[in-house]
């Protein structure tokens, strides 16, 4: 194998991608690549695709038009193509979805069991690992409905990255969550970026996204209308539409 | 009116065995209907295509015809149909399989439907494989969800077999019918067929109730 310029290469690369719910076009015909190491912030109006396009990137939706390559995985796919690009790339929601039924231990060690056959002792440490890191050690036999909100979301992200993925997606991470709590997930969030992962982010929070993000996104009906750096993205306010989204925002 | 114990104790063996016929046709009844009922449930939830329309199809019918109709059905025309002979037991149990397994699909369904989907998609963004999904992520919580619904019908399901009595199926409603006319004391016996019955299904009342208590207190919803 070649020393090859790894790194420059796309590890996500979505083209001509559109999903229709119905009559109504999610996504419209996107086409954008996503490199390693990218902290890509996505803002948008609600409704306007962005969990959509994250969606379709795990494969949790199946995409009407286009092709996504993922780590050089095809979607649509057959259902190991759908697994192996999900190994590869994890997922953290709005609602954090924890398994409401199982410990935090079993939340976290679960997946690399079932699906990268880890061995349990192995898993266990990698979730202890993991669960200091976030900061939640200390409730690792507790079940989800025991934690706070903030506390749930950060053990939805020791989850997720239990499976090691090369990539993250986060889908509004902290919309659910009291003010007082979205600083501690941002603050793991933000410690994920600077470890190097790859990570998309659909997000308010405008003052994150500035100081994390390495590029910025605007989603509006279904289309990436701005892609920008983050410096230019914050200075730029020639785009008409952007200028509206950002002055409801901010 | 004098309540003669003597007449229920000279043929209480006969109640007792009718206790059991009852119970042992509600558990077969039950089994089958299970079994059958999880296949028509799996037909629902594809939501289209040949398994769905037969599962609907079957879901259906067996919920909406009288369960004596279908009971006298299955004594009566079942037989013909197939050219062989069929006790009234295996009548019985083949009537209340159908029953069950009917409703049963239905309360399966909600179960299931009832888990979040938040939880399945977040099972499915970690890879985790089509059968673990459905070994530990759906069942478990699926089944806490539908245990008042089932055990509601099992006491549903333990009354029903009274209806047998119609096909002369030996369970209790029935020898108490037939040991009232033998002996003439339809007092005795029917008033102690209803204090059997209550004995055997008020503790599933109470445990469906507590079932849905728990549920409640776990999912404030």
């Amino acid at each position: 194998m070649q020393t090859s310029n790894h790194i420059n290469e796309s590890f996500i690369a979505c083209r001509s991608v559109s999903k229709f719910f119905g009559t109504f076009k999610a996504l419209d015909d996107v086409t954008i690549d996503i490199k390693q190491g990218e902290i890509v912030c996505i803002v948008g109006p609600s409704g306007s695709g962005k969990s959509t396009f994250l969606r379709v990137l795990n494969a949790l939706e199946t995409i009407d038009n286009g092709e996504i390559i993922i780590n050089k995985v095809r979607l649509p796919g057959n259902q190991k193509d759908v697994e192996e690009v999900r190994r590869e790339v994890g997922m953290v929601f709005q609602q954090f979805n924890l398994f409401e039924h199982m410990s935090i231990r079993d939340n976290v060690t679960f997946a690399p069991r079932v699906s990268r056959g880890v061995a349990t002792k192995d898993a266990d440490e990698l979730a202890e690992t993991l669960l200091k890191r976030v900061g939640i050690i200390e409730q690792i036999e507790k079940y989800p409905n025991h934690l706070s909100g903030g506390q749930q979301q950060r053990v939805a992200i020791a989850r997720a990255l239990a499976m090691k993925p090369q990539a993250m997606l986060f889908d509004e991470p902290t919309s659910a969550l009291d003010p007082e709590m979205v600083v501690e997930v941002l603050d793991v969030m933000r410690e994920l970026a600077h470890s190097g992962m790859t990570m998309i982010i659909v997000t308010h929070e405008m003052g994150f996204a500035k100081e994390a993000a390495s590029r910025m996104l605007f989603m509006s009906a279904g289309k990436f209308l701005v892609d920008m750096s983050t410096e230019q993205f914050f200075c730029d306010r020639d785009h008409p539409e952007l200028r509206r989204f950002m002055s409801n925002i901010l | 009116m004098r309540f003669d114990w003597d007449q229920l104790i000279r043929y209480s063996p006969d109640l007792l065995q009718a206790f059991g016929v009852t119970i042992l046709i509600s558990a077969l009844s039950l089994l089958i209907g299970i079994v059958i009922g999880m296949f028509a449930c799996l037909g629902k939830l594809q939501q289209r295509g040949l398994a769905f329309r037969l599962a609907n199809g079957f879901i259906d019918f067996f919920r909406t015809i009288p369960e004596v109709v279908l009971i006298f059905w299955v004594y009566s025309c079942l037989p013909l149909l197939l050219s062989v002979r069929i006790s009234s037991e295996a009548c019985g149990v083949i009537a209340l399989s159908l029953f069950s397994a009917a409703y049963l699909a239905e309360i399966f369904r909600a179960g299931i439907l009832a888990v979040p989907k938040g939880q399945v998609d977040a099972a499915k963004a970690l890879a985790i494989p089509r059968y673990h999904i459905w070994k530990r992520i759906i069942i478990p919580p699926a089944i806490r969800r539908m245990m008042p619904a089932f055990i509601n019908f099992l006491t549903e399901l333990l009354k029903a077999t009274s209806l047998l009595s119609a096909i002369a199926v030996g369970e209790m409603a029935y020898t108490a019918s037939i040991l009232g006319a033998q002996t003439l004391s339809y007092f005795e016996f029917l008033s102690a067929i209803a204090v059997l019955y209550f004995v055997l299904i008020f503790p599933f009342s109470l445990m469906a109730r507590r079932a849905e208590r728990k549920l409640l207190k776990k999912t404030g919803h």
